[in-house]
C-alpha cells in the first residue's frame, strides 16, 4: 500500500517554482529573499532544499509563490516526498 | 465539565465586536458569530479582555459586520486547547481555515501578507485515535503502536503536536502525522488540515 511505503525523507524545496519566477518576473534569488524579508542564505537553502525548519516557512513560501505566480502554490507542491525503494 | 457537543451558543454572553474591551480578564473561548448566526471564527485565550485589545482576525470580522463576540469562560485554562478545537471541528469556522486558503478566497487580501507576529502549529487533536467508546487514547499506547512502523514519530512530537504546540521538525513528521490522522479518523486530510494559525502572544 502506497500510502504506508517507508518514507525516506521529506524536503521543503521551491527550486523549480524559484526558477519559474526568474524565468517570468526575472527574479534573482537576492530579490526574492529581499520580497520574502529571509535571509539570503535561508532562500538558497530553500532552493535546494531542506529536511526541517519551522511550518510557517513553508506558509510564507506557499503564499508568496501563489500571489506571485498567480495560481495555487498548495504546500503538498513544495514537499518532495521519498520513498523507500524509490532512486 | 464542559462538553463541548453540547454547549448552546444562544444560552452564552455576548458583546458586540466594537464592545469587547468589557469582557473580563478571563480564560476562556471566543466564537465571532455573524447575523446569520454563522460561527466565523472560534479563538482561546488565558485573558480573553487582553486578547482583544489587538486581534488579528479584528477587520475579517469588521468587514463581515455586525459580528456580535459570545464568550464561554473556562476555569482551567489546561481545557482551553482541547475545548477549542472539539468546538473548531463541530462548527468548522471559515476564517479558521488555513491563511493561504483564505488569501485564495478572499481577492480584497490578494495583496496582503500578514503573517508577521503569527505562529503556525500542528493540531491532531481532532484527529486523534479513540477507543471503541470515543475516549482519547494515550500518547504511550499511541506511540507503541506506530513505533517500529513506516509512520513512526517520536513520543516527544506526538506530545506536541496532540497539545497544539509542534511548530518545527521534520517535515517528515507533517506527512507521518497526515497521514496517521487520516487513517485514525478515516478521512483524507491534507497537510493544511492539520495546521493552525495564531498570535505568537496567543495563550
Amino acid at each position: 500500500m502506497d500510502e504506508l511505503m517507508a518514507i525516506r525523507r521529506v524536503m521543503l524545496r521551491a527550486g523549480d517554482f524559484f526558477d519559474e519566477l526568474r524565468e517570468q518576473k526575472g527574479l534573482t534569488l537576492g530579490q526574492i529573499a529581499e520580497e520574502l524579508d529571509m535571509n539570503p542564505r535561508s532562500i538558497t537553502t530553500l532552493n535546494r532544499g531542506t529536511e526541517k525548519g519551522d511550518w510557517i516557512t513553508a506558509f510564507r513560501l506557499s503564499d508568496y509563490l501563489s500571489r506571485k505566480l498567480g495560481r495555487s502554490v498548495p504546500l503538498e507542491d513544495l514537499f518532495s516526498v521519498e520513498k523507500d525503494g524509490q532512486p | 465539565m464542559i462538553n463541548p457537543t453540547e454547549i448552546d451558543l444562544f444560552d452564552l454572553p455576548w458583546v458586540p465586536l466594537n464592545a469587547t474591551a468589557g469582557f473580563p480578564a478571563q480564560p476562556g473561548i471566543y466564537f465571532a458569530i455573524d447575523l446569520q448566526d454563522t460561527v466565523q471564527y472560534i479563538g482561546l485565550s488565558k485573558d480573553v479582555r487582553g486578547r482583544w485589545k489587538k486581534h488579528h482576525r479584528y477587520k475579517d470580522l469588521e468587514a463581515i459586520g455586525g459580528v456580535r463576540i459570545v464568550y464561554l469562560f473556562v476555569e482551567d485554562s489546561s481545557l482551553l486547547r482541547a475545548i477549542e478545537s472539539a468546538l473548531i471541528a463541530r462548527f468548522n469556522p471559515p476564517l479558521n481555515a488555513s491563511l493561504p486558503d483564505r488569501y485564495r478566497r478572499n481577492e480584497e487580501l490578494e495583496d496582503e501578507s500578514d503573517l508577521t507576529g503569527m505562529r503556525v502549529v500542528v493540531d491532531i487533536y481532532p484527529y486523534w485515535k479513540r477507543d471503541r467508546f470515543g475516549n482519547p487514547q494515550s500518547i504511550s499506547s499511541v506511540y507503541e503502536e506506530i513505533k517500529g512502523t513506516s509512520l513512526e514519530v517520536g513520543r516527544n512530537t506526538l506530545r506536541l503536536a496532540l497539545e497544539g504546540k509542534l511548530d518545527r521538525g521534520l517535515f517528515s513528521n507533517l506527512v507521518k502525522l497526515t497521514r496517521l490522522c487520516s487513517l485514525w479518523s478515516d478521512k483524507k486530510l491534507k497537510i493544511d488540515d492539520l495546521f493552525r494559525i495564531e498570535d505568537e502572544g496567543e495563550e
